[in-house]
């Protein structure tokens, strides 16, 4: 891999700081557009502590098949350098700092997601990536600024993905990524408005009760069901290889015992003979262990299962909430 | 904002495929855009100018949707344009402005340039020609009329709430791109123009972009920023929670609201208890039956409860097998 010579950089930004503007028309974009997924350029600046400023986005002009997709196709970064070129143009100092990428759930851990990340991580160590869960769409908004932790990456480096080597850097399925925190960064006009919409026209914003509805939308759960099962079809063929792998090196090792004992006792009666002692370590050339298959897909798939079922269960909870809660009331009458 | 409009009969000379002339026009403006051009505008002057004020003109692009009867128009996005002004004329930076306008039609196929978007506290002889500029050519608003939005938000020393207005805007004399006529004498080779405000609103369209504007509102304009995302444990329900709190609130004003107006017998009242009473009162047929309710209530709750099951089994699956194999590699 040509990551061997990079080494892991502690990031500088820990909180992304993203204008009311970027944020209202990303989540605008990405709802318009669902269930189609949408991906983007998040530009921005960094500012004198390190963090991260972002102060557009641009949408990639067409739809992902899956998650990640566009984020380092050919179109894409040309779509993202022509606009930036564009900006600086207009006098803004900007940069590429990162994407948004809109999904369901946990669905968007992939392979592509995960290259583009960390191999923009190796070249910009503050780069994220903005993830829009649309599991519960028009009833909260979900957002997540995710980044590679330094486990994840100092393996990526090492290229080797074996239990052992994912020992070695503490990584596991549950410390992938990092989550940063994000912030909204309000511009004075913005804040005026804000502030002035309340006082003049003294009316309140209108609420949205939408996840008060009980099961509003079901296919919402059924979706989501659907991709865990998906997950852990994938899982199994991914972890049918692996228990494979271990039966045979189960196998081989007991074959090695049994050599190891079989060498003894034949030692022992050479010694009783008083001939010289065999080679006891002669095994090393006669079996050869099996070798451990990628732990990679595994452990995204673990991951999503994981993310997936976090949000199943959130959603069963707030179910069961507002469902006790009529419940009662009706018995109540 | 409860400004009236008159909307007057308007000349389109230059724009053949403007709208029946009689027709009123409308503009909706997406929040997410007119923050954008806020942004624009605190950016360019604010941060420049320490006073708040400032004379240099900013001016941008509007980019939207209009009805096929170009009465309605729908302002979805926005880009700054550099312009430079030299006494009377100015200079509009076409470059850019096509440059950005392309590349923002490839990921918005169907939008277009509705017109462009200033800051000035008058309508004065530069509007026109910068109006002329959105009216006239490919890559802008031809062959409708442009619009123009206006954001004023300097008072006389100070910053005030921005203000928007719009106009549309009619040439009046003829267009001076055919032959010259003999006799008569062009001053300047533009047109006049007649700007028409027109009503406009700001609307906020998709469920989720106004529950991320509430969060904005929630926070208020005091902090200038606002933590979104916080740990995983005390998001779980989080949202619910704020919710449910926001309902019983809604519902303990109105209750104080009927306690306070308990003798009240004009029209608002009973209006009100007329919306009450038919909400409260009118269910469907099916819920009358209790019993059948409460079992298929409890049916539904032993689902949500054998799915929640299920799902933390397979959790609790994945996790063992990761510690499992870890456990396996050590030995």
């Amino acid at each position: 891999m040509a990551t061997k010579n990079k080494t892991y950089q502690q990031p500088t930004a820990t909180t992304i700081e993203v204008e009311a503007s970027v944020l209202l028309s990303l989540v605008r974009h990405t709802s318009e557009h669902y269930p189609a997924l949408y991906s983007g350029a998040l530009l921005g600046f960094e500012d004198e502590e390190g963090g991260v400023d972002i102060t557009h986005a641009f949408p990639y002009p067409y739809p992902d098949q899956y998650e990640g997709g566009s984020l380092r196709s050919k179109s894409g970064s040309k779509y993202q350098q022509d606009i930036l070129d564009s900006l600086r143009n207009l006098g803004y100092g900007i940069d590429f700092q990162g994407w948004f990428q809109s999904t369901i759930s946990g669905n968007f851990v992939t392979t592509q997601l995960v290259d583009a990340l960390v191999q923009q991580q190796l070249t910009n160590k503050n780069a994220f990536v903005l993830v829009h869960n649309m599991a519960s769409i028009g009833k909260e908004l979900d957002l997540k600024a995710l980044r590679l932790s330094e486990n994840f990456v100092n393996t990526y480096i090492s290229g080797k993905w074996r239990s052992k080597n994912l020992e070695l850097n503490r990584l596991s399925y549950l410390n992938l990524f990092d989550e940063l925190e994000i912030k909204i960064h309000n511009q004075q006009l913005i804040n005026l408005y804000l502030a002035g919409n309340e006082d003049t026209l003294a009316k309140p914003m209108e609420k949205e009760f939408d996840i008060l509805n009980l099961s509003s939308n079901q296919n919402v759960t059924a979706q989501l069901l659907e991709s865990l099962y998906s997950q852990v079809d994938s899982y199994n063929y991914d972890q049918n290889n692996f228990n494979y792998y271990q039966r045979q090196l189960q196998k081989e090792n007991s074959k090695i015992t049994q050599w190891k004992q079989q060498r003894k006792v034949d030692n022992i009666e050479r010694a009783k003979k008083g001939e010289s002692e065999l080679d006891t370590t002669e095994w090393e050339t006669i079996f050869k262990l099996p070798a451990e298959p990628s732990r990679y897909n595994n452990m995204l798939h673990s991951h999503s299962i994981d993310v997936l079922a976090d949000d199943i269960l959130k959603k069963c909870d707030e179910e069961l909430t507002k469902s006790f809660a009529i419940e009662r009331k009706l018995v109540a009458e | 904002m409860t400004t009236s409009y008159m909307h007057l009969v308007r000349p389109n000379v230059s724009a053949p495929a403007a709208s029946s002339a009689a027709s009123s026009c409308n503009v909706k403006i997406h929040t997410s855009a007119l923050f954008q051009i806020l942004e624009i505008l605190s950016k360019q002057v604010l941060s420049n100018n320490s006073s708040g004020t400032s004379s240099k003109r900013i001016i941008g692009t509007l980019l939207g949707l209009r009805s096929d009867d170009g009465s309605e128009f729908e302002v979805r996005d926005a880009f700054m344009v550099t312009c430079t002004e030299t006494g009377d004329s100015i200079a509009i930076d076409e470059q850019t402005h096509k440059q950005m306008y392309q590349l923002y039609k490839k990921a918005h196929p169907k939008e277009s340039v509705l017109g462009w978007f200033g800051s000035s506290n008058q309508v004065d002889s530069t509007t026109a020609l910068i109006h002329d500029f959105y009216s006239k050519g490919s890559d802008r608003s031809f062959p409708y009329p442009a619009i123009y939005l206006n954001v004023d938000y300097q008072s006389e020393q100070d910053l005030k709430l921005p203000e928007l207005t719009t106009y549309i805007g009619a040439a009046i004399a003829g267009q001076n791109n055919g032959p010259t006529r003999i006799g008569w004498k062009l001053i300047n080779q533009t047109s006049s123009y007649v700007f028409t405000p027109i009503p406009n609103q700001v609307i906020t369209k998709s469920i989720t972009e106004k529950l991320a504007l509430n969060k904005l509102n929630e926070i208020g304009p005091a902090q200038n920023e606002l933590l979104l995302s916080s740990s995983d444990s005390s998001k779980q329900l989080n949202h619910l929670t704020l919710q449910l709190q926001a309902v019983g609130l809604t519902i303990e004003s109105l209750l104080n609201y009927i306690k306070e107006h308990k003798n009240g017998n004009d029209d608002d009242s009973i209006d009100l208890l007329r919306l009450l009473s038919n909400n409260l009162l009118n269910r469907p047929q099916r819920l009358s039956n209790l019993e059948e309710l409460e079992s298929k209530f409890k049916a539904y709750n032993q689902d949500v409860i054998m799915i929640e099951y299920l799902t933390k089994a397979v959790k609790e699956q994945i996790e063992l097998s990761a510690r499992l194999t870890a456990e396996a590699d050590k030995k």
